[in-house]
Formats: C-alpha cells, sequence, structure tokens
C-alpha cells in the first residue's frame, strides 16, 4: 500500500518507515504535524496513514475527522501510547479504522495492515 | 493544599498502576524484562520540591506534559542524563542501525519513553472516570533539576494546584535508573473527576 506516516517523533517516524518497508508499502509521505498530514493526503492520495493522536499545532482528534470526512476511502491507522478503553472507543467513532498501541513492532503493524487489507478486500467481493 | 487524604490516596494508586503497567510495554520497546519500583509518592509544597531538587546539581533531562482537557494538569518526568542514556540504549537496540541517522535520538527516545509513562498513568484515569484527558506533545529539555523544575512552575498557582512528587526505579538487565515524577493537577477539577463516580 501507498502509506503516509505522521508522527511529530523522529524516533518513531523512521522506525515506522523502516518496518513499514521491510513489511513491502511503499512511504510516498511523512508529516510531523496535523496540517502537513492534511495537505500531504491531499496531494500524494495515500491507501493508507499511520496517525499519532499527540501532534504539535491539532490533536489526532481534530485530524482524524477532517481526514475521515476528506477521504472516505483512506484506511487510518491510530498508533497511539494510550492505553484507555473509553478512548479507543472514541478513536473509532472519528474515523480510525484500526488502532495500535506503542511501542510496536514488525509483528503488530503487519497484524493490523493485514486486517485493513482483508476488509478491502470483502468489501470489494 | 486541599485535597483529603482520601482524594491523595486515590491519585497515588492511578500513579502508581500507570506506571507499574507500562513494564510491559517498555519491555516490548527494548525486548528486555522491566521492573519498577516506587520509593515514594507525596504531595508536597512547591518549594520543597525546588529545595530537595537543588541539592542535585547534575545536568538532567525533563519531559514534560500538559493536558488543558476537563482535568488540567501538568506531567513531568526527570531523568539523569546517565539513566537517560542508558534507557536510551536499551529501548533502541533492537533497530540500532536503522536509527542511527535520527536526529537527536536522545531526546527522541526519552521523549517516546515518556510518552508511554504518562500516557499509562492517565488512561488508569481516564477509563476509571469516562473521561478523555489529552496530553500535548512532549517538550524535552536539559539542565539542573531545580531549575528544570522552576521554568515549568511559572503557571503553578499553591491556592489551586496540588504537586505530587514521585521517585520511580527503572530497571532492566542492563540498566537501572532513577527517575522523579511530578504532577501538577487543579485541586477542583481533579475532585470534581473523583465525584463524578461517587
Amino acid at each position: 500500500m501507498r502509506v503516509i506516516i505522521v508522527d511529530d517523533n523522529d524516533y518513531i517516524r523512521s522506525l515506522l518507515e523502516y518496518l513499514l518497508q521491510q513489511a513491502h508499502h511503499e512511504i510516498v509521505g511523512q508529516a510531523a504535524t496535523g496540517q502537513q498530514a492534511l495537505e500531504l493526503c491531499a496531494s500524494a492520495q495515500p491507501d493508507l496513514i499511520t496517525l499519532d493522536m499527540s501532534l504539535p499545532d491539532m490533536t489526532g482528534f481534530e485530524v482524524l475527522p477532517k481526514l475521515h470526512a476528506n477521504h472516505p476511502h483512506l484506511k487510518i491507522l491510530v498508533i497511539t501510547g494510550n492505553n484507555s478503553e473509553h478512548l479507543r472507543d472514541e478513536i473509532f467513532e472519528l474515523g480510525a479504522t484500526a488502532l495500535i498501541l506503542k511501542p510496536f513492532d514488525l509483528k503488530s503493524l503487519r497484524e493490523a495492515i493485514n486486517s485493513l487489507s482483508q476488509e478491502g478486500e470483502d468489501a470489494s467481493s | 493544599m486541599s485535597l483529603t487524604e482520601d482524594e491523595r490516596a486515590l491519585l497515588t494508586r492511578y500513579l502508581q498502576q500507570g506506571v507499574g503497567s507500562s513494564t510491559e510495554r517498555l519491555a516490548a520497546m527494548s525486548q528486555t524484562e522491566w521492573g519498577v519500583n516506587f520509593s515514594g509518592t507525596q504531595e508536597m509544597s512547591a518549594v520543597r520540591v525546588l529545595a530537595w531538587f537543588s541539592q542535585n546539581r547534575q545536568e538532567h533531562i525533563c519531559v514534560k506534559f500538559s493536558s488543558t482537557s476537563d482535568v488540567p494538569l501538568e506531567f513531568m518526568i526527570f531523568f539523569s542524563d546517565t539513566s537517560a542514556s542508558a534507557i536510551v540504549d536499551a529501548v533502541t537496540a533492537p533497530h540500532k542501525e536503522q536509527l542511527k541517522e535520527v536526529a537527536d535520538l536522545l531526546f527522541s527516545t526519552i521523549g517516546e519513553v515518556s510518552n508511554i509513562l504518562a500516557q499509562n498513568v492517565l488512561a488508569c484515569l481516564s477509563d476509571a472516570y469516562d473521561t478523555t484527558i489529552i496530553l500535548t506533545v512532549p517538550e524535552v529539555s536539559r539542565g539542573a533539576k531545580a531549575a528544570l523544575l522552576g521554568e515549568s512552575l511559572e503557571l503553578y498557582d499553591g491556592r489551586k494546584d496540588a504537586l505530587f512528587l514521585a521517585n520511580v526505579q527503572l530497571h532492566s538487565e542492563k540498566i537501572a535508573a532513577e527517575t522523579s515524577m511530578v504532577i501538577i493537577v487543579n485541586e477542583t477539577s481533579l475532585r470534581n473527576l473523583f465525584k463524578s463516580k461517587s
């Protein structure tokens, strides 16, 4: 899949880039702010975006519904350090397609993305 | 300070629960087992904490988060330079080669480790009280411990805010790191939160 990585942290972006490439996905852009994420999605037309919920200019709660509204077919994988069940419910209500917790590894990333791919196949069949 | 004994005990419990549950996630980051020990959690005056911190003149790294949601608070984690470097080495070891090009890896990684610790604590509160507490991105800075804390106390109001200090040891196979956690929380908001489910 064509992927945009959104996280303000250099370490996380580098790690995600490496792991996603290991899983044979194409990184078409990286963003460190919510505004950059919205602009990149409009120009790069990714299949998937990985989204951190804490960004310097706006929270994921502001970015997520905008992404979902502007790009209804975009798969949004939220990656968060917060393991609250309450938060998880809110995140899915706002339009996330999947969620994994930090720290993540190749296995958890692959499983999350595979579930998104399977969802797409089920929908089109 | 006007938090009741029960209120202080509740916040302490969530702090310890949240940090305790971080060990599994820290272990996943570094692919080694971690342990956590609390050597004390108490409500203190800012003056007393500053005096205590000023006794330690070593360079420290402070990671600070704020929340402006229904429960306004500041959450600060202090690591000595040595502890921070040891934690970062442990956590980045599994992907050392891939992370070589990351600018300022120490600050990035310690920010992310602190994010997991802080988010775990707030997740306990969120789930207990069905509330959403959103943290800002971590602000990471280096300096003398008391000076770092002093900078963060600009908005502190002793008439309205409670300050908690916790000393936490994080240890794994290769490291033993001591951290100090300072939480400043608006008393009224916290009290209202605790009452919301009583």
